[in-house]
C-alpha cells in the first residue's frame, strides 16, 4: 500500500484532461444507462419490487449473525468448507494457503469484488499460483496490469483499440472486430478453464437455508470455475446472505433489472456444496470464504449500515455525474461511485483518499436509481461531518459558521463582491493558507449578484416550466 | 485461529444484532391472476429472442426426427448425453447413434469430465424445469447429468417436457424448496453472450455456441 495519500483531486483532474477514455466511458455508460431505464420504465411495479427488497435486505442485516451460522451448518451438510476471515490481508492468505497446501498452480477466477478488495491476485501471484481473470472484462484489464473500473463491466473504459492492441502483444493474435476479438479470448481462457486446479467465483446472495452460493453472468465463465476444477473457492462478504429461497427471489427480482436491464441474466447459478456421491464432475472441494474486512463494525453503526443493503448492481456508479466525468479509477478505491464513496472509507484496509465522501454533488440520482432503498447523499453528508468534527479545517469552520448566520454570511459575502468575486485572488495570494486550499479545486459560480436576489427571477422561471431547471 | 477470527466477527455481529433492537419480516413476491403462464407458445417467443432456436414434438416420433435433422444439419459426429427419464422417452441414445452419432454415456466420462469433452461436438441434456417468463432452461447437477455436458461442447440439445413448463423463476425457488437442494443448479436463458468490449454485445462467448430446444408436446 501507497504511504503518499491518495489526492482524489489531482486523480479526478488527471483523468478530466484524458479526452479519450472520458469519450469512451461516456458512450458505455449511456448505453448502460438506456438499458437500465428501459427495464424500469416496463416495470410498472417497480417501487413495490424496491420496497420488498429493501425489506429483504433490513430482515438479513438485523438477523446476520443466525443466518451466517445456519448458512455455514447448511454449506458444510452438503459437503463444503466454510472459512472466516477478519480482514483483507487474512482473507487472501487464508485462500493461499489454502491452494497451496494442495499442490494448486493454475486458478481461474469469475469476476469478483471482494477478491479485489482483498487484494487476492497479488496474494496468489506472490505464491507462484497464476490466477486468470476469466470474465472478459477482468481478462483484458489483468493483461493490461490495470484495476477495474466498474463493479460490473470492469473494461467499460477500455476502447476497442486499446483491446487490439493489448492482444496482439500479450496473445499474438488479434483483431480489430469486437466479435472476433471475443473469440480470441474465447479460445484462449477455454485452455485455462479445462487445464486449471481450482476455480475462485465471488457471491451474489448466498442463501442461508440451503447453504447455496448464487451468481448472476451473461458469459458462462463462473459456470465453468465453479464446474470443472477439481476445487471451488466462493468467496463472499458477510451481508451477502438471504435467509430463505423465497428472499432470495425478491432480490433476484430487482438485481439483473438495475444492473443490465435484463429480467435474469444468461446464467444464474445455484451452486451448494460440493460434488455429491456418484457425481463425476463438479468440485470434490468445496470451500465458502466469509470476508468481514470492517462490516461487523459497521453493522453497529445505526447511520451508516444502510450501506450494507447494496446487492453490487452498479445503478447509482451508472447515473452519477462524477462517476460519467472522472472514471472509476480516480477514486482510488476498489469500489467506487456513490456506493464506493460510502463504502470504502468505512472498510478496515482502504487504499483511497479519506476525502472521497466529499466527490459528490448531492443530486441524489443515485438514490433514486438504487434497488435497495439506500440514500447515498445522506450517508456521505454523514460522513462528511464525520470527518469534519474529527480533522477540523479551519476554511470549513468558517464557511459554517457564516452559513449559520445569514447576517455575517452577506456581510462576507458582500466584502468578497466588491474586491474579489470570484474569490481568485484569495486563493493566489495564500495558496497555502487554508482558505487558500479549500478554494482550490473548487469552481465558484462568482459572486456578482446576491443569490438572494436572483432566487426570485428563477423561482418564477421554474414554476413556469414545472419544476423542471 | 480459525475459531478466533469466527468467534470475532460473531462477537461484533451479536453485539450489532442484539435483542431488542428491531427484527423485521420481509414480504414475499405475491403470487397475482395472470403469472400462472407456462405453455409452448410463450416459453418459445422469450425463448428464440435470445439465441436458442425451438422445435416443437408432438409425439416421439417427431421429437426423434428434430434431433436427428439438428445432428445432420450442424455436422455432429460425437455427442455425450444426461441419464435422464425425458431423454428415454424419445429413445435419445438410440436415434444419435441411428444418424451415424458416436455417443458417450455419462458411465464412460473420465474423472475429469470437463477436459474430455472439448472434442466433442453435442451435450444432449434434458431440464428438471423451463421458465416460460425468461425462456430458461433448468439444468440440475445429479449422477448421471454431469454439468460439463451442457457447458463444455460447442453445441447443447435440451429436452423441455411439457410437464416441467414453470411460470417464472419464483415458481422454480418454490419447487427447488420442496426437496434437498442439488450441487448445481443452472438457471440458463439464452447463449452465452457478453459487452465487455465497448458495451458491443457479442453472443457465444464461452459455453455452447448454439442451443436448440426441442418441446415434448405430449409429455
Amino acid at each position: 500500500m501507497s504511504t503518499v495519500p491518495y489526492d482524489f483531486g489531482q486523480a479526478a483532474a488527471k483523468a478530466l484532461r484524458d479526452r479519450q477514455s472520458r469519450a469512451v466511458l461516456h458512450k458505455a455508460i449511456g448505453h448502460i444507462r438506456v438499458l437500465r431505464q428501459r427495464s424500469v420504465n416496463a416495470m410498472p411495479d417497480f417501487a413495490e419490487r424496491q420496497a420488498r427488497a429493501v425489506a429483504v435486505r433490513e430482515k438479513t442485516l438485523s438477523r446476520l449473525p443466525d443466518l451466517l451460522e445456519k448458512l455455514e451448518a447448511k454449506v458444510v451438510a452438503a459437503g463444503g468448507n466454510v472459512h472466516y476471515a477478519e480482514d483483507a490481508a487474512s482473507a487472501s492468505g487464508l485462500i493461499t494457503r489454502l491452494l497451496t497446501e494442495r499442490g494448486v498452480r493454475l486458478v481461474v477466477k469469475g469476476k469478483s469484488m471482494v477478491s479485489e478488495e482483498i487484494g487476492l491476485n497479488d496474494a496468489l501471484a506472490a505464491a507462484g499460483i497464476e490466477a486468470v481473470e476469466t470474465d472478459l472484462g477482468e481478462y483484458i484489464i489483468q493483461l493490461a496490469g490495470q484495476k477495474p473500473s466498474h463493479i460490473l463491466a470492469p473494461a467499460l473504459h477500455v476502447s476497442k483499440e486499446q483491446v487490439s492492441a493489448l492482444f496482439a502483444h500479450k496473445l499474438g493474435r488479434t483483431s480489430t472486430d469486437i466479435p472476433e476479438m471475443t473469440r480470441i479470448a474465447r479460445d484462449s481462457l477455454r485452455q485455462k478453464f479445462l487445464a486449471a486446479d481450482a476455480g475462485i467465483t465471488g457471491c451474489n446472495i448466498a442463501i442461508a437455508e440451503t447453504g447455496t452460493v448464487t451468481v448472476l453472468e451473461n458469459e458462462g465463465n463462473i459456470r465453468l470455475s465453479a464446474s470443472c476444477p477439481p476445487i471451488h473457492v466462493a468467496v463472499m462478504t458477510l451481508e451477502k446472505v438471504v435467509e430463505t429461497l423465497a428472499d432470495a427471489a425478491v432480490i433476484l427480482d430487482i438485481l439483473p433489472p438495475s444492473a443490465t436491464g435484463q429480467t435474469l441474466p444468461v446464467h444464474l447459478s445455484f451452486f451448494t456444496g460440493a460434488r455429491r456421491e456418484g457425481e463425476r464432475d463438479g468440485p470434490k472441494e468445496m470451500h465458502l470464504v466469509i470476508v468481514d474486512n470492517g462490516r461487523s463494525q459497521l453493522l453497529a453503526d445505526p447511520v451508516l449500515r444502510s450501506i450494507l443493503r447494496c446487492i453490487r448492481c452498479g445503478a447509482c456508479l451508472n447515473v452519477c455525474p462524477v462517476y460519467q466525468s472522472v472514471g472509476g479509477h480516480a477514486y482510488g478505491t476498489v469500489y467506487p461511485g456513490p456506493m464506493g464513496s460510502v463504502l470504502s472509507p468505512l472498510l478496515k484496509d482502504n487504499p483511497g483518499d479519506a476525502r472521497q465522501p466529499f466527490a459528490c454533488t448531492h443530486c441524489a440520482a443515485c438514490a433514486e436509481a438504487c434497488p435497495a432503498g439506500i440514500d447515498h447523499p445522506a450517508l456521505l453528508q454523514e460522513l462528511r461531518r464525520r470527518i469534519s468534527a474529527e480533522a477540523s479545517d479551519p476554511a470549513v469552520t468558517a464557511l459554517s459558521l457564516l452559513a449559520r448566520h445569514p447576517l455575517l454570511f452577506d456581510t462576507a459575502a458582500a466584502i468578497g463582491r466588491t474586491f474579489d468575486p470570484k474569490l481568485r485572488e484569495v486563493a493566489a495570494v495564500a495558496p497555502d493558507s487554508p482558505v487558500g486550499r479549500f478554494l482550490r479545486g473548487r469552481e465558484f459560480p462568482g459572486l456578482s449578484r446576491p443569490f438572494s436576489r436572483r432566487f426570485k427571477a428563477l423561482a418564477r422561471r421554474l414554476s413556469r416550466q414545472g419544476g423542471r431547471s | 485461529m480459525k475459531t478466533r477470527a469466527k468467534n470475532a466477527i460473531y462477537a461484533r455481529l451479536r453485539a450489532a444484532t442484539r435483542p431488542g433492537l428491531p427484527r423485521p419480516a420481509a414480504a414475499t413476491i405475491p403470487r397475482r391472476p395472470g403469472r400462472g403462464v407456462a405453455d409452448f407458445e410463450t416459453f418459445a417467443a422469450v425463448l428464440t429472442t435470445l439465441g436458442p432456436t425451438f422445435a416443437l414434438a408432438r409425439t416421439p416420433g417427431e421429437a426423434q426426427a428434430a434431433l436427428a435433422g439438428f445432428v445432420a444439419a450442424n455436422g455432429v459426429t460425437t455427442a455425450v448425453r444426461w441419464d435422464h427419464p425425458d431423454l428415454d422417452a424419445v429413445d435419445a441414445a438410440a436415434t444419435l447413434a441411428g444418424a451415424g452419432v458416436a455417443v458417450l454415456a455419462p458411465e464412460e466420462l473420465p474423472d475429469r469430465v470437463c477436459p474430455s469433452l472439448a472434442a466433442v461436438d453435442l451435450g444432449v441434456t434434458a431440464v428438471t424445469a423451463a421458465l416460460c417468463a425468461t425462456g430458461s432452461l433448468i439444468l440440475a447437477a445429479a449422477p448421471g447429468r454431469e454439468r460439463g455436458t451442457p457447458l463444455v461442447p460447442r453445441l447443447h440439445v435440451a429436452l423441455v417436457a411439457k410437464s416441467r413448463l414453470l411460470p417464472d423463476l419464483p415458481a422454480l425457488l418454490d419447487l427447488l424448496g420442496q426437496a434437498p437442494m442439488p450441487s448445481a443448479v443452472n438457471c440458463v436463458s439464452g447463449v452465452s453472450s457478453t459487452g465487455d468490449i465497448e458495451f458491443v454485445y457479442v453472443r457465444g462467448v464461452h459455453g455452447p455456441l448454439a442451443v436448440h430446444v426441442i418441446g415434448l408436446d405430449w409429455l
